[in-house]
């Protein structure tokens, strides 16, 4: 059977998983390997009970995947918002928990979730217009009216005359 | 506006919300720097990465494909318009640009308004190897196709992707010629209204390659009796790009040296022709169009990377200036310049031969001697961005001293 440990979220609850999918998160990783073997829960304090699920859910299904990409293929990786099919639909999330995804994916240091969640947001804001973007993100407009004329006279530029 | 609650996008700390922008295309990063206070700043950090991609993204919008017009000079505005962010303040820390203004091309609208701005480093997009197929045209114009299929096939099997034969290959050079020789070519040319249209056509498909069929004498359809000195080029599709007429005619006229008055025969172009290919934008000229500088300016200008000029230069003329033009409109330029002649014949119109492929320091990297023969040079983005780097005349020009040269009158004197 494999190796379980334990986790424990920022609102007590305990979590039980593979060992070799919690590695996933690098913090973990690095956590255990300083640590070695534990039967205590450990402590993740940043993220909730519901968040550190969704997380688990992605790390379980990526187990298998290679381990993450170093920085030769960074640019690469930047340079598509592709993203594949599972992942999109793990995605489809209201913004609070899409946010709570990212900033879990960071704090735990799981790279290729972080890039999931960064693209998905990054496809939001793709083809809009700035009202647009405003809205879809609750963005308030607090742009002095010289600011305004500013931007009015960038975006001459890239209207269709 | 609805409350802010919960957890939403600006609630994520700079570095994540830098780490979105990094997904994101230059439109789409222009678009956020103008929503809000705090975008716009986190994007202008960002300032020198996009600024670089908006300035390629400009080029690949203005690929033919989405912009037919690009080839069709009287549809053509030249557009060239200052950057709108001219009043940003750039980052002081070099990753910004060096000046506040950045050129832009938008090939559809307005008008040429200053020349003063700053252009990209580079407009070859990648390296690709140039061939230029130097071979004499005899009487027979199946030989002379055929004779273009064998060199053409041998420039592609060293590499070539772009293909340049010379001016007049399917015909004898000399204005009593044009009319035997001609060939009508309306959009979609029959197979019998225009042979070499389909062999060039093939040839590239074929290969592979985009072909420059160096020069034919074209009749016009519409009104008989009326020829161009004309240059069909093809894409690596097979499909037929557009076509140059010869702007500028060979009327010379060097008393016990030579005579010729290609205006006799032939009707000028309008129209400066330039085409977009995977490898940079490419201008054509023909010949005598090559002794006017204005005219290669302008297709720099507008973004040309290479400019190529089929041409039958005389022994006399050759001799004078067939190296020093090419050379002078590179240097010029700070742009890679492709002359490909015919090879010298024993009788007829002697042409000069030494077609030659120049860098954009009007190095000559490649040359022909006078006989039947294919030269190569590949072009480097490198030798372009060194070029316009190291001696950067492209955002030292004082158009404002200049002036418009359109509205300078003659003076006595």
């Amino acid at each position: 059977m494999a190796v379980q440990i334990k986790l424990m979220s920022s609102d007590q609850a305990m979590l039980v998983v593979d060992k070799e999918v919690a590695e996933r998160s690098v913090l973990i990783k690095n956590m255990l390997d300083d640590i070695g073997e534990v039967d205590e829960a450990i402590p993740i304090p940043n993220v909730n009970e519901a968040v550190l699920k969704k997380v688990i859910e992605w790390c379980e299904h990526h187990k298998g995947d290679s381990p993450s990409t170093n920085d030769e293929e960074s640019d690469s990786r930047k340079r598509s918002t592709d993203i594949e099919e599972w992942d999109q639909k793990f995605m489809q999330v209201d913004q609070e928990m899409l946010f709570e995804i990212i900033l879990a994916a960071n704090y735990l240091d799981i790279k290729p979730l972080l890039d999931v969640g960064c693209k998905t947001v990054a496809n939001m804001i793709k083809g809009k217009s700035p009202e647009e973007i405003r809205k879809t993100f609750n963005i308030q407009n607090d742009f002095t009216a010289e600011e305004e004329e500013q931007i009015r006279r960038e975006n001459e530029w890239a209207e269709d005359r | 506006m609805v409350p802010l609650r919960g957890l939403q996008l600006l609630s994520l700390p700079d570095e994540l919300l830098l780490q979105i922008v990094a997904f994101l295309e230059p439109l789409s990063i222009i678009t956020l720097h103008h929503t809000c206070t705090r975008l716009r700043a986190l994007t202008r950090s960002n300032a020198a990465l996009w600024r670089n991609q908006c300035i390629k993204q400009a080029f690949i919008d203005s690929n033919p494909e989405n912009c037919p017009q690009w080839n069709r000079a009287e549809e053509l505005e030249l557009v060239i318009d200052t950057w709108p962010h001219n009043d940003i303040d750039w980052p002081d820390d070099g990753s910004g640009p060096v000046r506040k203004v950045v050129t832009f091309f938008k090939p559809l609208r307005a008008q040429y308004r200053t020349m003063s701005e700053i252009y990209p480093a580079c407009t070859l997009r990648q390296k690709v190897k140039v061939a230029l197929c130097q071979f004499a045209a005899g009487t027979n114009k199946q030989a002379n196709l055929n004779k273009a299929s064998e060199l053409v096939g041998q420039a592609v099997k060293n590499d070539a992707k772009i293909v340049v034969l010379p001016e007049c290959f399917n015909s004898p050079y000399g204005t009593s010629h044009f009319a035997n020789y001609a060939e009508a070519i309306p959009e979609h040319p029959t197979e019998e209204q225009s042979p070499t249209f389909h062999h060039l056509s093939s040839l590239a498909l074929q290969h592979k390659i985009y072909l420059f069929g160096g020069s034919i004498p074209e009749a016009d359809l519409e009104d008989p009796g009326k020829y161009y000195n004309t240059c069909l080029i093809f894409g690596p599709d097979g499909n037929f790009i557009t076509k140059h007429r010869k702007v500028h005619l060979f009327d010379i006229d060097i008393p016990n040296e030579m005579t010729f008055k290609e205006s006799d025969v032939l009707s000028p172009g309008k129209h400066i022709t330039m085409v977009n290919t995977t490898y940079g934008p490419v201008a054509v000229g023909i010949c005598y169009d090559i002794r006017f500088a204005e005219m290669a300016m302008v297709a720099a200008r507008r973004g040309a990377a290479l400019l190529l000029y089929p041409g039958a230069f005389s022994k006399f003329t050759g001799e004078m200036h067939w190296e020093l033009l090419a050379r002078a409109r590179a240097v010029d330029n700070q742009i890679f310049v492709g002359v490909c002649s015919p090879a010298r014949a024993e009788e007829g119109y002697v042409a000069w031969g030494e077609s030659m492929l120049v860098d954009c320091k009007g190095r000559v990297m490649s040359k022909a001697g006078t006989g039947e023969e294919i030269v190569y040079a590949e072009l480097d983005p490198e030798n372009m961005e060194n070029t316009r780097t190291h001696i950067p005349i492209r955002t030292q020009r004082r158009m404002e001293v200049y002036g418009d040269m359109m509205k300078v009158v003659p003076t006595e004197v």
